[in-house]
């Protein structure tokens, strides 16, 4: 048991959040001069080129900057799943095309996770090994001694953040114990057990194990085959890790997301965020009233790829278009290379859960790339736009060209 | 048919929005929004976006465009692209910033979260939810029979009673079946004689015992209680796991 907890600490958490901080080390080392003063000051104060023959351009940050941000470890775990997911659907399609088994698909995949893990370990201390922690704690020391602290805030603070933590841990104790009987489990968690077992991917009817003819729809958002890999990780039969295991990460993940969208809504009065979180945590467990909305998709089939789609992909994406609108505001017209790498990856995450999902995404950044357009008449925005949800494009194309061929 | 189609979105809606009193919730805040938030980005993201959505959502054109590509069972996914969740909340916080006091602010947080509790639904009381028999989260008398015929290493075909038929292949892939969930739903229904003998209201054995072996079955599970008539020629009685009688085809040499 220790060992399989061990294994899923790893797969579920250690490696997206190292993938997520090779990003971030990529995001922090390529950030230009010109960025810089175009940041928010309230980011980055000041930055100094250090001569360091290793590495082509160094900053070196203090009080509020890219480093605190990379050591938040929700921040990273966030990123990390989108890049670990798009990594995943850009393996997989491909081998599933071909034929593969899934052995090929977890060997390739495995191998690239852990270098790049080891790259998010290697690029974070190349980063901070120039970062001045001690002086930035040091000032962190004296601004505690001397700020006047409001207990009455504190206390209230604490009481809103225990409540939302109780909440959390209230709706991952359910997830735990209770069992919710979905029909759709019954496709897609026999379709992970078999490509598990050697049986290829999308090649046997979940239904009834007969062979059967590639089925196109759910081959281009092989989801189950991501399932079938942590299990094959985990060392746990599928169900298993769908069931029990996988939820207990995908819905603090999605709590994480909704933090940080809560931290850009309320950047000036901050203290709210808790109360935020509070509010949706609520929305989430009450919102139920019907089975059609993502909120009863996450508490219920956190498993299934749709519910990853609404929950985490969805609220992802919105927190992206903030900082692209933000982006749009200091550049006069156009969004960061970060912002639109990471919509890029995201075209690729989303096609991993849901064959609709390229159409979903690109239907609401359209929404405010649309009015972006209106405002600043720039055609860097409608070529971002085009690069981003290329890969949305290209699945659509697969998608109907192989309902033809298969 | 631009009539028919928009009764059917309104009708796909009215599906979503259940009782209907989370989606009010939802347009109050987005209108309250509307008034107060003077911040371009957050309008741009939360407001903007979301009139465009319903403006096409209900559009019957764009919507007979989504029902001939993707489906008409999943145009509620575009209802996924309002952040309800996202508007509802900040829309609660904006009016906790203008109230004066601290004690208006817990009273509006409590009466925030009455109002969420009131105009949602308890996810956890759906009666598809049952306490987890164990970690698979599926009924431990489907996996003690599956584990009486599991042989390690081959396949094995059985046919199942209904209820055990959407979690057999959850727990395990080595055992097959001659049909699966699949034969339950009433939209993809194809005709099956095996189901259809299982599931009458007194089985006949005789039919069902020449159905199952014409399809390779090795394995025939059957509830103890269950009304039936004739015997399962060619099969032979193993035993009972939690009711469920299981019976092995005379000459199937898997042992």
């Amino acid at each position: 048991m220790i060992v399989k907890l061990i294994q899923m600490f790893i797969w579920l958490i250690f490696i997206p959040h190292g993938i997520g901080l090779f990003v971030e080390a990529c995001r922090v080392l390529s950030i230009t001069e010109e960025e810089v003063n175009a940041i928010d000051e309230g980011m980055i104060r000041r930055w100094k080129i250090a001569k360091n023959p290793f590495v082509q351009r160094k900053r070196q940050l203090e009080r509020e900057g890219a480093i605190p941000y990379m050591v938040l470890p929700g921040y990273n775990l966030m990123v990390g799943y989108i890049m670990m997911w798009a990594l995943f659907q850009i393996f997989t399609v491909p081998c599933i095309i071909m034929g593969h088994h899934l052995s090929s698909v977890s060997i390739l995949f495995s191998s690239v996770c852990i270098i790049l893990t080891v790259c998010g370990m290697f690029g974070f201390f190349r980063v901070t090994v120039e970062w001045k922690w001690r002086e930035y704690l040091q000032e962190k020391r004296e601004w505690l001694k001397q700020k006047v602290w409001d207990k009455k805030r504190i206390i209230i603070l604490a009481i809103s953040w225990g409540i939302f933590f109780l909440l959390l841990l209230f709706q991952l104790y359910k997830s735990y114990t209770l069992a919710y009987a979905d029909g759709d489990d019954a496709y897609y968690i026999p379709i992970s057990t078999a490509a598990n077992l050697g049986g290829g991917m999308y090649e046997i009817s979940p239904y009834t194990g007969a062979p059967t003819d590639f089925d196109i729809r759910h081959g281009l958002a092989p989801f189950p085959m991501w399932v079938a890999f942590i299990a094959d990780k985990m060392g746990v039969n599928t169900a298993v890790a769908a069931h029990t295991w996988i939820p207990l990460v995908l819905i603090p993940l999605t709590y994480i997301i909704y933090y940080y969208i809560g931290k850009e809504l309320l950047s000036e009065r901050k203290h709210y965020i808790s109360v935020f979180m509070n509010f949706v945590a609520l929305l989430q467990i009450f919102g139920n009233y019907s089975i059609y909305p993502a909120s009863t998709f996450l508490l219920t089939r956190t498993r299934q790829g749709k519910a990853a789609l609404g929950n985490i992909i969805i609220p992802f994406l919105v927190y992206l278009l903030i900082l692209l609108v933000k982006d749009a505001d200091k550049k006069k017209g156009y969004g960061s290379f970060s912002c639109i790498f990471k919509l890029f990856m995201l075209s690729f995450a989303a096609s991993l859960c849901s064959t609709m999902s390229g159409f979903l995404i690109m239907f609401l950044a359209a929404t405010v790339f649309l009015w972006l357009y209106a405002r600043y008449h720039s055609w860097k925005l409608i070529l971002q736009y085009m690069v981003a949800f290329m890969p949305s494009v290209a699945y659509a194309i697969v998608y109907f060209v192989g309902d033809y061929i298969f | 048919m631009e009539k028919e189609t928009l009764m059917q979105i309104l009708q796909i809606m009215r599906d979503y929005a259940g009782n209907g009193l989370a989606i009010i919730l939802y347009i109050i805040s987005a209108i309250y929004l509307f008034i107060k938030e003077k911040d371009k980005m957050k309008r741009i993201v939360l407001l903007y976006s979301t009139v465009m959505i319903m403006f096409l959502f209900i559009l019957p054109p764009f919507a007979v465009f989504i029902f001939n590509t993707m489906g008409q069972e999943v145009y509620y996914r575009i209802l996924w692209l309002l952040p309800m969740t996202i508007v509802i909340a900040y829309a609660f916080i904006k009016v906790l910033w203008s109230l004066p006091n601290l004690k208006w602010k817990i009273s509006c947080c409590v009466l925030g979260g009455i109002l969420i509790i009131l105009t949602g639904d308890y996810t956890y009381d759906n009666p598809y939810f049952s306490k987890a028999e164990n970690r698979f989260h599926v009924p431990q008398i489907v996996m003690n029979v599956c584990d009486t015929i599991i042989i390690e290493g081959r396949e094995v075909r059985a046919v199942v009673p209904s209820e055990m038929l959407p979690y057999v292949r959850q727990y395990t892939a080595n055992i097959c079946m001659p049909y699966g969930r699949d034969v339950v739903v009433e939209t993809w229904k194809e005709n099956n004689p095996l189901y259809d003998a299982m599931e009458s209201m007194i089985a006949d054995c005789n039919l069902i015992a020449k159905l199952a072996a014409e399809q390779g079955c090795h394995y025939i599970i059957m509830h103890e209680e269950r009304e039936r008539e004739g015997s399962l020629e060619g099969y032979i009685y193993q035993r009972t796991v939690n009711g469920y009688e299981i019976y092995l085809k005379e000459d199937a040499g898997l042992f």
